[in-house]
């Protein structure tokens, strides 16, 4: 009998390691669809598995039963696919950059832009070419996707964790059975040695120790069967855990789905309504255009056609060619009208093709991921809220970029009329590219260049433009003026000069002209009206207002020239006589004009260039000429008629000429007050009288203050009533009645401040001269009866009648004299 | 009315379209027109006057301040195609000059 039994400690366990989850896939086929297929592929190539070279090794032996080393070779095509794989990614994203830079390409630039942007597509869709055949061939070689590389998805994990979890609960479960069995091997010791206690100590301690093991092992196994609940315990809660996760990850995903569906449903609306709205907005926009730049074209054509009309009835009598040149006016007007249509049509159609550039791609898209959402919609989701916003933020700078070019193009259709300068400079910033080369076009830049030319600057360059010409001109006459002079110093006693009086040219003697200058106009106008039977009646007047100017600035610059009076008014006779013996052969070959026009062929704009490029041609300009620029120019008719109207303003007042035309055509000339900036305004210098200073004559001169008799303080003769008519001044001085202001007298009987009231004054002082002298000299030699002041005028009275006799200088008619004789003639008794 | 007259009404048209090209206002070309049509107007005087024989002035000088234009004409036997020649020859000088001023 075996009483001390060797006890043996248990052998310690080795610690087993928790053992790699590997869910058991089955291997999957390359997908049917290309781009999933691309994706397996790209996971293969990075880790090729010694199976599936084997296959591409073996395909590349049966393509050729000598190739050597077909498995390297395979393990490069593996790599290749890499390759390619990352190739195809980055013409992707060429592709995306491409459409990117096409849309925001500026104008000039799109063209090419959108060329790259086909030139990355083509690129792409090479690859994707070479790509496919590729996956092709390695789909037919047999390659699957082998469970290893195959992602693991959610299940997958919470799988591998289970399997860890339970895995280690199992590993104690098995330290727990260890304990028992441990506990049981104490028992056996513990009852060995109370069996050797029951041999020498007695049964008491067997039962003890034998009752004792009993609890122990009871306590154990009680303990190996808690320990064996609790496995099971946790078990159950794993498996209720896993359940409940199970159903809440299947719940979230049914959540997700809804809330991808409705997300994406809205973000579809809201991009459909976006896009609706572009187009909307586009659409109104470009049909607002259309009509604006339609009613603005022809706001602008329209005035032009009708002065082309007017200029072409007024030019049916002058001859086809300037008919031709009116029409080739109006034709260019056509043209230019339908460049600006094409033009506009251009910008409608680039504005569509951007739309359908940005849209297009993104639709395409949409399409394309609408099968893939269904798989992965948190990806979509977040795909479909990212090209949202790429669409909603290409399409804004787009839409803005197309409403501009309308603008632009709007702009262009507008401004070409010198009151839209600046309209004018936005088309020829824009409209530059593509009509560039037409002829209209560089019609239309040099318009826009001279425009560009501001009103401010060219009242300095007129300056300059007048003195180039004019002061010349001033050199011409010098030595007419040094010629002059001599006489001019001795016809001195003459005339001091020429002035305007109440709208009258009139002589340093008091002689007003205005008679044979009535006459003068009347020819004049006759036969401009007699030349143009169909033009309009303000040709008359103009021709009427251009005569007077001519006069009045003419006698302004022989006066200013030191020219006598005598040789003034021989050429204002001249001068007249000169416009009379043109206008009549004008008049009398007026029925000849068309034909001669024909003949001559002339053309208006040939001859523009021609005279540009021969300086020396030689160009007639007649008073007839004149006219008819005076016809077909009415804003020349009407800045003439402002101008003489500005003489007007300063109080001068015109005659009115109309009565020795019977009124045909010559109301026009009526002045038109107010509105006129008179500063601006030239008018004739005819104040200025004495040394002339040919060289620099001014080019513009200051709107005129005359020398007006008689001198303030005597209220001013009412011209109006003048007569042309009147007896010799001889015998109405008997009219005269002694003792009465002589002043008053002479301007009744005169009629007014004529010639006649300056003999009359002259005269009836002569008349009277000893009643004046007795009468002053009574005064002065009785001072103490009247008073100083009067005493005063007395001996001013007979200092003036003395210096009338003597003084050779005191011409009638001049302001010195005309105050002489106003003192001289102060009292007088009958 | 000649060929030549013709043209200056296109020519005179053109000058004052291209002046007006220039930035001119109206206002401006017609001081510019109605200047440079007296000087010319003047110049025309000038060459009348200088042909003028001793006796003509004293009948110009004779004849009364309100006599009529065509009596001028009449007594002193202006012939309409000489003042035209004259006219076309100053108007022509007158317009080399301006174009210049032109192309500047």
């Amino acid at each position: 009998m075996e009483t001390n039994p060797a006890l043996e400690p248990p052998a310690p366990k080795p610690a087993t390691p928790t053992p790699e989850y590997t869910p058991q896939k089955s291997p999957q086929p390359l997908a049917r669809n290309f781009e999933q297929r691309v994706k397996q592929l790209d996971i293969i190539a990075q880790n090729p598995s010694d199976n599936q070279v084997k296959l591409i090794a073996d395909k590349f032996r049966a393509d050729n039963p000598d190739t050597e080393d077909a498995e390297g070779m395979a393990r490069n095509a593996f790599e290749n696919m890499g390759v390619m794989v990352k190739e195809r990614t980055e013409a992707d994203q060429a592709v995306k950059q491409a459409r990117r830079e096409a849309l925001a390409a500026p104008r000039d630039q799109f063209k090419s832009r959108v060329e790259a942007l086909r030139e990355a597509e083509r690129r792409r869709s090479e690859i994707n070419s070479t790509l496919r055949n590729f996956s092709d061939d390695f789909k037919d070689a047999g390659i699957v996707l082998e469970g290893s590389q195959q992602p693991l998805g959610l299940m997958d994990k919470v799988s591998k964790k289970a399997y860890e979890t339970g895995w280690q609960m199992a590993a104690g479960a098995q330290r727990v059975g260890e304990t028992v069995k441990e506990g049981a091997q104490g028992l056996i010791e513990l009852g060995r040695r109370g069996w050797r206690a029951l041999v020498s100590s007695g049964a008491d301690r067997l039962n003890q120790a034998q009752e004792k093991g009993s609890n122990t092992f009871n306590n154990v196994k009680a303990k190996a069967e808690a320990g064996k609940s609790k496995v099971g315990f946790g078990l159950g809660r794993l498996g209720e855990a896993f359940r409940g996760a199970k159903e809440v990850v299947g719940r979230k995903i049914s959540e997700a789905r809804d809330a991808a569906s409705v997300w994406i449903s809205q973000r579809r609306g809201e991009i459909a309504t976006r896009v609706g709205k572009a187009r909307e907005s586009v659409e109104t926009r470009l049909s607002e255009l259309r009509v604006s730049a339609g009613a603005r074209i022809d706001s602008f054509t329209r005035p032009m056609r009708e002065m082309g009309e007017a200029a072409r009835k007024k030019m049916d009598e002058v001859g086809v060619s300037l008919h031709k040149f009116a029409s080739e006016q109006a034709t260019r007007i056509d043209n230019l009208r339908k460049e600006i249509g094409e033009r506009v049509r251009g910008e409608i159609s680039m504005a569509v093709a951007k739309t359908k550039i940005f849209l297009e791609p993104a639709w395409e898209s949409v399409q394309k991921d609408r099968e893939s959402i269904r798989e992965n919609k948190d990806m979509m989701m977040e795909k479909l809220g990212i090209m949202v916003e790429g669409v909603s933020d290409l399409a804004s700078p787009i839409i803005d970029r197309i409403l501009d070019q309308g603008r632009d193009a709007r702009d262009a259709a507008l401004g070409f009329t010198d009151r839209h300068t600046q309209g004018l400079r936005v088309f020829g910033r824009n409209a530059l590219t593509s009509i560039s080369e037409s002829d209209t076009w560089k019609f239309m830049q040099e318009r826009w260049e001279s425009l560009r030319l501001r009103s401010n600057e060219s009242r300095a360059r007129l300056n300059t433009f007048l003195n180039a010409s004019l002061g010349n001109m001033g050199e011409r006459f010098k030595p007419l003026t040094e010629a002059v002079s001599a006489r001019a110093k001795r016809a001195a006693s003459l005339l001091t000069g020429v002035r305007i009086e109440n709208g009258y040219i009139v002589h340093g003697d008091g002689v007003r002209v205005s008679d044979e200058v009535s006459e003068w106009f009347m020819q004049q106008g006759t036969t401009a009206k007699e030349f143009l039977k169909r033009g309009k009646e303000g040709v008359s007047g103009g021709l009427d207002m251009l005569r007077r100017y001519w006069e009045i600035y003419a006698v302004g610059k022989w006066t200013e020239a030191g020219l006598s009076g005598v040789d003034v008014k021989r050429r204002l006779k001249i001068l007249r006589a000169a416009g009379a013996a043109s206008m009549g052969r004008a008049a009398h070959g007026a029925g000849r004009v068309a034909s001669l026009g024909t003949a001559a062929g002339l053309e208006g704009a040939a001859m523009l260039g021609s005279l540009a490029k021969d300086k020396k041609g030689k160009v007639a300009l007649t008073v007839a000429a004149l006219a008819l620029a005076l016809a077909v120019s009415p804003e020349l008719r009407d800045g003439l008629q402002n101008m003489l109207g500005s003489v007007d303003l300063s109080g001068l007042g015109l005659p009115d000429f109309g009565i020795h035309l019977g009124g045909a055509g010559i109301d026009a000339v009526s002045p038109q007050p107010g509105g006129i900036d008179i500063g601006s305004i030239p008018a004739p210098d005819i104040s200025s009288i004495g040394v002339p200073d040919v060289s620099g004559i001014p080019s513009i001169v200051p709107t005129p203050t005359p020398d007006i008799l008689p001198p303030g303080g005597v209220s001013l003769p009412d011209v109006a009533s003048a007569v042309s008519n009147i007896p010799s001044p001889d015998t109405l001085i008997n009219s005269f009645t002694p003792g009465q202001p002589l002043e008053a007298q002479a301007r009744e009987i005169a009629g007014g401040v004529n010639e006649t009231y300056y003999q009359l004054l002259q005269g009836g002082f002569d008349q009277f001269k000893d009643n004046f002298l007795t009468t002053a000299q009574t005064i002065v030699n009785n001072a103490s009866n009247y008073s100083p002041e009067q005493v005063s005028i007395a001996q001013d009275q007979l200092n003036a009648a003395a210096r009338l006799d003597q003084d050779p200088t005191l011409i009638q008619g001049t302001q010195a004299w005309y105050d002489t004789i106003m003192k001289a003639a102060h009292f007088w008794r009958p | 009315m000649n060929p030549q007259d013709l043209s200056a009404i296109t020519v005179y048209q053109d000058i004052l379209t291209v002046l007006k090209e220039r930035g001119y206002s109206d206002m401006e070309v017609t001081e510019m027109f109605v200047k440079l049509t007296a000087q010319a107007e003047m110049e025309v005087v000038e060459e009348l006057m200088g042909k003028l024989t001793e006796d003509q002035l004293k009948v110009l000088d004779s004849m009364p301040d309100n006599v009529s234009a065509s009596e001028i004409v009449q007594k002193l036997d202006i012939q309409g195609d000489v003042v035209d020649s004259i006219r076309a020859e100053k108007t022509a000088k007158l317009i080399e000059e301006i174009i210049p001023s032109l192309n500047e």
